[in-house]
């Protein structure tokens, strides 16, 4: 009996991703549906391609996949001004050198490479690579960059937030020095359920935490309320209206965490993004112009 | 003999906005993070010194903000000076509960008929703006319902980090003698 192959790496490439790749090495052109490489629409035609593909192809496509996981990582945002377009920074890729990250660590003959991938008209994802040839050295770092809403997500790790003052900045904005990192806030969380002029229509929250305090319940024993489904604000209105009650726990704290299927914003961690699809982009800088 | 100036003040707001922690930290400079229900009302004092120099005592009525206290409430409402509504920053609803049913109640047993304003100063304070990330209320929509509810002031204030307590009660108890100038 042979074992099945796992494919689940395939989640984290966005289809028209995917789709770019299969036509370059293919030479042709595949039809995918916008919604995951493994959804119900896509999962047979997506195999069918990557069966038919070199090893070499397969660790590329791994590459990617992994250079595109996201699903744990709470992103940092921060605010920036002065942009500069993505084209400027397409021109050229640019590598710098990263000694001086390592000076406690002694010696590293080491190298920073820089690239940028235009994942749509909105949003374009930076990767920092560092790596050594004379020692077993790589590490990465990721960054989106959405000039439309003069934001920059920065993934929380060692030395990001050098990395991202001292080589990314200056690349990305005229003003490298004019930067602020953004918190997430209740109030923001609160503003995603409103339909406001930024946002033409409020976001159908699909889990929202409420944040219980001691000052507010008197005892230990509840810390957060939990609420999950497709559209948990119209949910807890309609069950209010049908029922004639009040759901007393909607309001009995702060709303501290949210989400829809495409991304998630917590007070004091950040913002996760589930998929880089199209439409899920399109939230995502929604969200951000309205954070 | 001086004469000696006493007002009374009532705190109005839903369970949990703070109430009695804003007391707590006014008249005994304590916070206590465990809540403790208000049941009925409680009563203390504190003496206030205005503007001029003139000291006024305050009696400061702790309302429990409970459903249960709703028929009895008003009782507590007779003879008022000062109104202090509160609400919690980090709690949206506590803020348009003000409206109804806090200010309402008040005005059927405190509003003089045939004016516009009741002689009774009233002052709305949003507690817990200690919690920054936690703040689901914009400063101007309390200032909209302040206005909406002929507050004298808005003022945020945080009765953990003793922010802008004293402010609060002492804005409060000026603003009747302003009133009384007029």
């Amino acid at each position: 009996m042979g074992t099945e192959t796992d494919f689940s790496y395939l989640s984290y490439i966005p289809t028209y991703i995917f789709k770019q790749l299969i036509d370059k090495w293919n030479k042709t052109s595949i039809e995918l549906k916008p919604n995951g490489l493994l959804s119900k629409e896509n999962r047979e035609t997506t195999i069918k391609h990557i069966q038919k593909l070199s090893t070499p192809r397969l660790k590329q496509l791994k590459k990617v996949s992994e250079t595109l996981n996201f699903s744990d990582i709470w992103w940092q945002v921060y605010q920036i001004s002065k942009i500069k377009p993505v084209s400027e920074l397409q021109k050229k890729k640019k590598t710098f050198k990263i000694e001086k990250y390592f000076q406690e660590e002694g010696e590293i003959k080491a190298k920073g490479l820089f690239s940028v991938r235009e994942l749509n008209e909105y949003v374009s994802f930076i990767a920092v690579e560092f790596s050594s040839r004379s020692t077993v050295y790589k590490r990465l770092f990721r960054f989106f960059y959405l000039p439309s809403v003069k934001t920059i997500l920065l993934e929380p790790k060692d030395f990001a937030e050098e990395v991202l003052k001292s080589e990314i900045l200056p690349f990305i904005t005229k003003d490298p020095d004019k930067f602020e990192k953004k918190t997430i806030r209740a109030r923001s969380i609160r503003v995603l359920t409103k339909k406001t002029d930024e946002a033409k229509t409020a976001f159908n929250l699909t889990h929202l935490n409420i944040r219980i305090s001691l000052e507010t319940s008197g005892i230990e024993g509840l810390s957060q309320i939990i609420i999950q489904g497709d559209d948990v604000i119209r949910g807890a209105e309609t069950l209010e209206q049908r029922h004639e009650v009040s759901l007393g726990f909607m309001n009995s704290g702060p709303w501290v965490g949210a989400g829809t299927k495409d991304f998630a914003l917590e007070v004091g961690k950040g913002l996760q993004i589930h998929q880089l699809e199209n439409e899920s982009l399109k939230s995502l800088v929604s969200v951000l112009g309205i954070i | 003999m001086k004469q000696k100036l006493v007002l009374k003040l009532v705190l109005l707001g839903d369970p949990g906005v703070g109430k009695t922690s804003l007391i707590s930290q006014f008249v005994h400079a304590r916070f206590r993070h465990s809540y403790q229900l208000t049941v009925g009302l409680d009563i203390s004092s504190k003496q206030v010194k205005l503007n001029d120099g003139r000291t006024v005592t305050l009696s400061i009525n702790d309302i429990g903000g409970q459903a249960r206290f709703a028929a009895i409430r008003h009782m507590f409402f007779k003879g008022a000076h000062l109104a202090m509504f509160v609400y919690d920053v980090t709690r949206t609803e506590t803020l348009t509960n003000i409206l109804d049913p806090w200010y309402k109640e008040l005005m059927e047993f405190c509003s003089q008929p045939g004016k516009a304003r009741s002689a009774i100063q009233t002052i709305l304070v949003g507690n817990k703006s200690d919690l920054e990330d936690y703040i689901m209320v914009d400063e101007e929509e309390g200032l909209q319902l302040a206005e909406k509810i002929n507050a004298n002031e808005h003022i945020l204030a945080s009765a953990k980090e003793n922010i802008k307590v004293d402010d609060a009660f002492k804005t409060l108890a000026q603003s009747f003698f302003d009133e009384v100038q007029q």
